[in-house]
C-alpha cells in the first residue's frame, strides 16, 4: 500500500471508531438523563 | 482596627508561635542547608568551568533550592491552622483578604530566612561571585515576594484536601515557573554584574498581577 | 442539533481527505510534513479554546453557584488536556521529521507542555478535595487565579528564555502565507475540530452532572 493509502486508512479507522464511540456515549447519556 | 493593621496583627501571631514552636524555620533552614551542600559536592566538578560558563547553571540551581524549599516550608501557612484546630475562628472573624495579607507577609520573611541561608552558603561553597549585590538583592526580593503570594494563596486552597505535599508542589507548578524564569534570567544578568532591569520588570508585573488574583479570590479560597 | 452532530463525520472525512489530496505540500517542509498544520493547529487552538471555557464557567459559577456550570468548566479542562496533550505529539512528529529532535524549546512549544501541566494539576486538585461543596470553588479559585497569570505563561517569560536557549528555527506555523487550497482546508479543519469539541465537551459535561448527581442521592 503506498504510504498515503497507509495514512488515509488509519485516518479513517481513528475517525470512525472515534465518532462511533462518541455517538454511543452521547445515546447513554441522553437514555440516563431521560430515566432521571 | 484598620486591614493593614489586622494584616500585621496575623503575621505576628504566626511569627510568634513560629518562633516558639520552631517547625517551619527549622525545617526550612535545614532544607536549604542540605541542598546547597548537595549540590556543592555535586557540582564539585562543574567548578572546574570556566567563570562565564557558571552563571545559568549556578542561578537555575539556586532557584531549583528556593522552589523546593519554599513548597516544604511556605504551604504551612493555612495548614498549621486546619491542624491546630483554628481555622474555623480564623474563618469567622477575620475578612479573608487581611488573613491572606498577614501569612502572605510572614511567609515572605520566611522566603527571606531561607535566602540568607542559601546566598551565603553558594557565595562560600560554590565560589559564586554576586557581580551587581543591588540587583542580587532586588531579584531575591521581587522573586520572593512573587513565591510568597502564590504559594500563601495555593496553601490556603490546599489546606482541607488530601496528598498536601504532592498537590502542592504539582498546583504551584505551572503558575510559578514564568517566576522562576524571570528570577533565574535575573540572577545571571545580576552575577554577571549588571542590573537586571527588564527581568526585574516581568517579577514585578507578575507581582502586581498576583496579588491581585489573590485579593480577589482570598474569599473564595478561604471561605467555609 | 442531532443532524449537525450526524453531518459531523461526512465533513470532517471530506476535510481530512483534503488534507492529504487537495493543497500542494508547502515549500521549506520536508516531504509531507506541512500537511501536519491540518491538525496540529487545530488541536492547539482546541485546547486553547477549552481553557477560555473552563475560565468562563469558573467565574459563571462563582458567581451563580449553578452546579453545571462546574460540571462544564470540568469537562472543559479534561478536554483541554486531551487536545493539549494530542498538540504536543503532533508538533513533537513535526519536530522529529524536520530537525530531527523531539524537542526544541521553542517558546510556543514550551508554553503548551506548561498549559498541559496546569489542566493536569487542576484535574489533580479536584480529586484532592474531598468535600463535594469545597470542590468546585476550590477548582474555580485554582482556575481563575491561574487566569490572571496566564499572560506570563504563554507570552512574557517565554520571550525571556529564548534569549537563553539556542535560537531555534522559525516557527512555519507563524506568519505563512496561505493559498487557497490550504487556507480553506485548514480553516474547514478549525472549524471541523471545534465542532467537535462542542460535542465532546456537551456528552462529558453531562456525563459529569449524571455522576454528581447520582453520588448526591447515594451520599444522602
Amino acid at each position: 500500500m503506498t504510504s498515503l493509502g497507509y495514512l488515509a486508512a488509519v485516518n479513517v479507522v481513528i475517525w470512525v471508531g472515534l465518532f462511533a464511540y462518541l455517538w454511543r456515549l452521547d445515546r447513554r447519556v441522553s437514555e440516563k438523563e431521560r430515566s432521571r | 482596627m484598620s486591614a493593614l493593621a489586622a494584616a500585621w496583627v496575623v503575621c505576628a501571631k504566626d511569627a510568634t508561635e513560629e518562633l516558639r514552636r520552631k517547625v517551619a524555620i527549622v525545617a526550612v533552614f535545614f532544607f536549604a542547608a542540605t541542598a546547597v551542600t548537595l549540590v556543592s559536592f555535586a557540582m564539585v566538578g562543574a567548578l572546574a568551568l570556566p567563570p562565564a560558563d557558571r552563571p545559568p547553571l549556578e542561578a537555575a540551581l539556586l532557584w531549583i533550592i528556593l522552589f523546593f524549599a519554599a513548597a516544604t516550608g511556605l504551604p504551612r501557612a493555612f495548614v498549621a491552622e486546619e491542624e491546630a484546630g483554628t481555622g474555623l475562628a480564623l474563618r469567622k472573624t477575620i475578612p479573608a483578604a487581611v488573613v491572606l495579607a498577614g501569612k502572605t507577609l510572614f511567609n515572605f520573611l520566611l522566603f527571606l530566612a531561607m535566602a540568607v541561608i542559601t546566598i551565603p552558603g553558594f557565595l562560600i561553597l560554590l565560589d559564586w561571585k554576586a557581580g551587581s549585590p543591588a540587583g542580587v538583592a532586588a531579584t531575591m526580593l521581587a522573586g520572593g515576594y512573587g513565591l510568597a503570594v502564590v504559594s500563601t494563596f495555593l496553601s490556603a486552597l490546599v489546606a482541607r484536601a488530601g496528598q498536601r505535599n504532592v498537590l502542592f508542589v504539582l498546583i504551584a507548578f505551572p503558575l510559578l515557573l514564568p517566576l522562576l524564569q524571570a528570577a533565574i534570567a535575573a540572577t545571571i544578568e545580576a552575577t554577571a554584574g549588571g542590573f537586571p532591569a527588564t527581568a526585574l520588570r516581568v517579577l514585578v508585573a507578575y507581582d502586581g498581577a498576583a496579588t491581585c488574583g489573590a485579593y480577589m479570590l482570598a474569599s473564595v479560597a478561604w471561605e467555609d | 442539533m442531532k443532524a449537525l452532530k450526524l453531518l459531523l463525520l461526512p465533513y470532517l472525512a471530506v476535510v481530512i481527505a483534503a488534507a492529504f489530496l487537495w493543497p500542494e505540500p508547502a515549500a521549506g517542509f520536508i516531504g509531507e510534513s506541512s500537511r501536519i498544520v491540518f491538525f496540529h493547529v487545530p488541536c492547539a487552538w482546541t485546547s486553547t479554546l477549552a481553557f477560555l471555557v473552563a475560565a468562563v464557567y469558573s467565574a459563571a459559577y462563582l458567581w451563580k453557584r449553578n452546579p453545571w456550570y462546574d460540571d462544564v468548566a470540568a469537562a472543559a479542562v479534561r478536554l483541554g488536556l486531551l487536545f493539549g496533550v494530542l498538540t504536543l505529539v503532533t508538533g513533537s512528529l513535526f519536530a522529529n521529521v524536520m530537525w530531527g529532535s523531539w524537542w526544541n524549546w521553542d517558546p510556543r512549544e514550551s508554553s503548551y507542555l506548561l498549559l498541559v501541566f496546569l489542566y493536569a494539576a487542576y484535574l489533580f486538585l479536584r480529586a484532592a478535595v474531598e468535600d463535594p461543596d469545597r470542590r468546585p470553588r476550590i477548582a474555580a479559585a485554582y482556575a481563575l487565579f491561574a487566569v490572571v497569570l496566564m499572560p506570563f505563561l504563554t507570552f512574557v517569560a517565554p520571550r525571556i528564555t529564548a534569549s537563553l536557549h539556542p535560537q531555534t528555527v522559525i516557527n512555519p506555523q507563524g506568519k505563512v502565507l496561505m493559498d487557497t487550497p490550504t487556507r480553506a482546508v485548514f480553516f474547514g479543519a478549525l472549524a471541523g475540530f471545534s465542532g467537535l469539541f462542542a460535542w465532546m465537551l456537551s456528552v462529558d459535561a453531562r456525563a459529569g452532572r449524571l455522576r454528581r448527581i447520582g453520588q448526591d442521592i447515594l451520599g444522602s
